[in-house]
């Protein structure tokens, strides 16, 4: 395999899926995606089916109608309960009876992990370009939080359809009560479900939605696959993405529990606690939710969401996840700045240090 | 300090090490095991204090070169439904699916948390014991979504196959914990298909110790007793890259250390933490599928000068390398499992528990009872899961009883 800048891809092969999954990995850290399974099924269906076409939403109609995909839930729930393989499908279809609406296209919720996947497969199945666009440009835990949310877009009608042929389906006027009905019923339909959801037009995510977002997906697992060394890894990435390395050093605690619970939000506070090699020889802290949340250098806030973070597994010279984390383990800590949407006032509050108890104004804002 | 010898079988030439302390006394090289054994221990100067065999080569070649002489395995997926497209219907791996014969789908499964997702269709499980019965196939595997939190699904399709068909050898993925019904399924097939070569391995080696009692490496580059090996032989699969790790930091007298191995020609970085191989369920080297039970994680990346530990560089043979590791080896145990908690102190009782367990395994082992410690333990909050939802990892070794 070689490096090459794929840009606004126009299709996407069989041979692609390893690199968008990696670099789902990168942009969503949370949990080692159950890689055989959900693979090696997209690979085939997109051996059955030919390749894939990848679109920007400026460049369909305005009015082409496109709904989210996503896989709502736990990765580690979808890992012991893979797919029976037409639940993204039939969601699509059950959102379809519900607005009367046919889809011309599809788009991820979020481009990242496993939902940089599905939609891939449910574009194959459907027959329907993929929009190469997302909501969240890495992963929140809530289903509002989105670019989309924020350009007066709304999550539903949604329908969820899980393992069991069970569909569920919702309408709410205000969207923070559309991820509490939603949770609890992913939990009964098994920890995880297929989601359709937002379901608007092309016109609408060329103003709302993040655009390029699965292609730079592409890119970037291509880098992470080509590259074992740390340092040369860590170099690549950060001239793609824009990320910085705060420190290299070795896992020394995790701790549970570590700040107060918000049961709205999904996965208790944890924390990682990292001594760093060389440099200053710091202390670093990681907050966690379902993602790093903030890293503390020596007690001063360094980091904090909406950037991205991630760990590298210094050894393998892949991405650490978080739900593989060891003390011993030798790891990089990386931050990247996630899109400008995030930044603003009301992209901070829905998703920045406050949100997650950590009341300290946002490294890039001082 | 006593003599302690480790075998190393292969499917060409085997490899034997005498090792007293840090000394390697005696190498010996051959193909048949059981003079290979003779020779070892006549060539130390006293009786062994133990034997380990590492069958992890001919357990692999078995798998990958001559799979058609394995067991045809019937495999039975216990989920809410049967898979609607014929690639989620098999195993994404071709290593792991030519070794089934026929596949079945009985309605049922549990979630992550034991709840019960579908009652099991007993009346489909009818169907299948016939259908299995009329056929010649009797090594089953059983996976069911999840029976690591609540197996019972699992146990009640074991049972009705059992009582249809008492010849059967039924293998069941609860028995071997961990995650993700992919590398469970591989780790049951597999388990199952190795049942009958195991027990011909085993019976051979047998005849040739002539008596002396050895042990068996595991994967993690512990050790189990000849008798689970033969109901479990999957854990056997991948012990030599964990025991090349252990025999270079034993012989380097570093408990802790970054080993880089360099006798071949891509030279593979991994790390021993208290002795032992640092391990994790993942794709086995040389098979490329992903099992449950934990191997040592080599890479090729050239990241042997990052660290702050000590670098043992071991070019070393291979072979003798991994005689070494299996001669300093100990009973071990492993469990990587999904738990819930809502406080600080659930969390330490759910880890106790997960020790206590662990500790229990390993002395079942074969580790002195008392001699059991946990040399590692882990747990984080799993992702995008109810708040409380933690996985715990607990590793557990012990000495050898005398």
């Amino acid at each position: 395999m070689t490096t090459r800048y794929i840009g606004a891809a126009t299709t996407i092969r069989a041979d692609d899926v390893p690199a968008l999954y990696e670099g789902g990995k990168f942009y969503s850290p949370a949990v080692a995606p159950e890689r055989t399974t959900l693979l090696s099924w997209t690979e085939s269906l997109l051996e059955r089916n030919g390749p894939v076409t990848l679109v920007r939403p400026d460049a369909v109609a305005p009015e082409t109608r496109c709904v989210a995909i996503c896989v709502i839930g736990s990765g580690a729930a979808l890992a012991d309960l893979p797919p029976s393989g037409d639940e993204f499908a039939l969601a699509v279809r059950e959102l379809e009876r519900l607005t009367r609406h046919r889809f011309d296209a599809v788009y991820p919720l979020a481009a990242a992990t496993v939902s940089g996947i599905a939609p891939l497969a449910a574009a194959s199945q459907l027959d329907v370009p993929l929009i190469d666009a997302d909501g969240m440009g890495r992963t929140f835990a809530l289903i509002h939080h989105t670019a989309m949310h924020l350009g007066g877009l709304s999550p539903t009608p949604l329908v969820i359809r899980g393992v069991t042929g069970e569909n569920v389906a919702i309408t709410v006027p205000g969207p923070a009560r559309a991820d509490t009905l939603l949770r609890s019923n992913v939990d009964v339909l098994g920890g995880w479900a297929a989601l359709a959801a937002y379901p608007t037009t092309a016109g609408d995510l060329r103003r709302a939605a993040l655009t390029g977002t699965v292609s730079r997906l592409i890119n970037v697992g291509r880098l992470l696959l080509e590259s074992s060394d740390p340092d040369v890894l860590v170099a690549r990435l950060a001239a793609v993405t824009g990320c910085r390395r705060i420190g290299r050093g070795r896992i020394v605690e995790l701790e549970h529990l570590s700040r107060p619970t918000d049961f709205t939000i999904p996965t208790h506070p944890s924390s990682v606690v990292i001594d760093e090699i060389g440099g200053q020889g710091r202390q670093l802290r990681l907050e966690l939710r379902s993602e790093v949340v903030a890293v503390f250098a020596d007690g001063a806030l360094a980091a904090a969401a909406p950037d991205l973070i991630c760990l590298v597994d210094v050894l393998h010279g892949e991405v650490s996840t978080l739900d593989s984390l060891e003390p011993g383990d030798l790891v990089d800590v990386l931050v990247m700045p996630a899109d400008a949407v995030w930044y603003s006032a009301e992209g901070l509050a829905m998703v920045g240090p406050a949100s997650h108890g950590i009341p300290l104004e946002h490294p890039r804002h001082r | 300090m006593a003599v302690r010898i480790g075998v190393s079988l292969g499917p060409g030439r085997s490899r034997a090490a005498a090792v007293r302390d840090r000394a390697v006394l005696a190498i010996a090289t051959g193909t048949d095991p059981a003079k290979l054994l003779a020779e070892i221990v006549r060539a130390g100067p006293e009786p062994p204090r133990g034997i380990v065999l590492d069958l992890s080569g001919l357990l692999a070649d078995r798998v990958l070169n001559r799979h058609d002489e394995l067991a045809p395995v019937v495999t039975i997926r216990v989920v809410p439904r049967a898979a609607s497209d014929p690639a989620l219907a098999r195993h994404p791996d071709d290593v792991i699916e030519r070794l089934v014969a026929h596949r079945h789908t009985v309605p049922g499964g549990h979630d992550l948390f034991g709840n019960e997702l579908r009652p099991l269709d007993r009346a489909t499980l009818r169907l299948v014991c016939k259908e299995i019965e009329q056929g010649p196939a009797r090594d089953i595997a059983i996976v069911a979504a999840g029976s690591p939190a609540q197996p019972r699904h699992e146990r009640e399709v074991a049972d009705a196959l059992q009582s249809a068909m008492p010849d059967a050898r039924i293998s069941a993925a609860h028995e071997f914990g961990g995650h993700g019904l992919a590398a469970r399924e591989a780790t049951v097939v597999l388990n199952a298909a190795l049942a009958g070569a195991a027990g011909r391995i085993l019976d051979a080696c047998e005849r040739g110790a002539r008596g002396i009692p050895f042990q068996v490496s595991r994967g993690d580059g512990g050790w189990v007793s000849p008798a689970r090996l033969r109901t479990l032989p999957v854990l056997g699969i991948g012990a030599a890259g964990a025991l090349r790790l252990q025999g270079a930091a034993h012989l380097a007298g570093a408990g802790d250390c970054r080993v880089l191995l360099d006798s071949g020609p891509h030279p593979m970085v991994g790390d021993v933490r208290h002795g032992l191989a640092v391990v994790r369920p993942q794709a086995v080297a040389g098979l490329g599928t992903v099992l449950v039970t934990p191997t040592a994680t080599l890479t090729r990346a050239d990241t042997s000068r990052v660290g702050d530990v000590a670098l043992v560089k071991a070019d070393d043979d291979a072979g003798e390398l991994t005689c070494v590791g299996a001669a300093a080896s100990r009973p071990t145990a492993w469990l990587d499992e999904i738990a819930f908690i809502e406080s600080t102190a659930e969390l330490e009782r759910v880890r106790r528990d997960a020790q206590a367990r662990a500790t229990a395994i390993a002395t079942a082992n074969g580790a002195t009872p008392g001699s059991a410690a946990v040399v590692e333990v882990s747990t984080v909050a799993v992702p995008y899961s109810p708040s409380g939802t933690v996985r715990v990892r607990v590793r557990v070794a012990g000495e050898a009883e005398a």
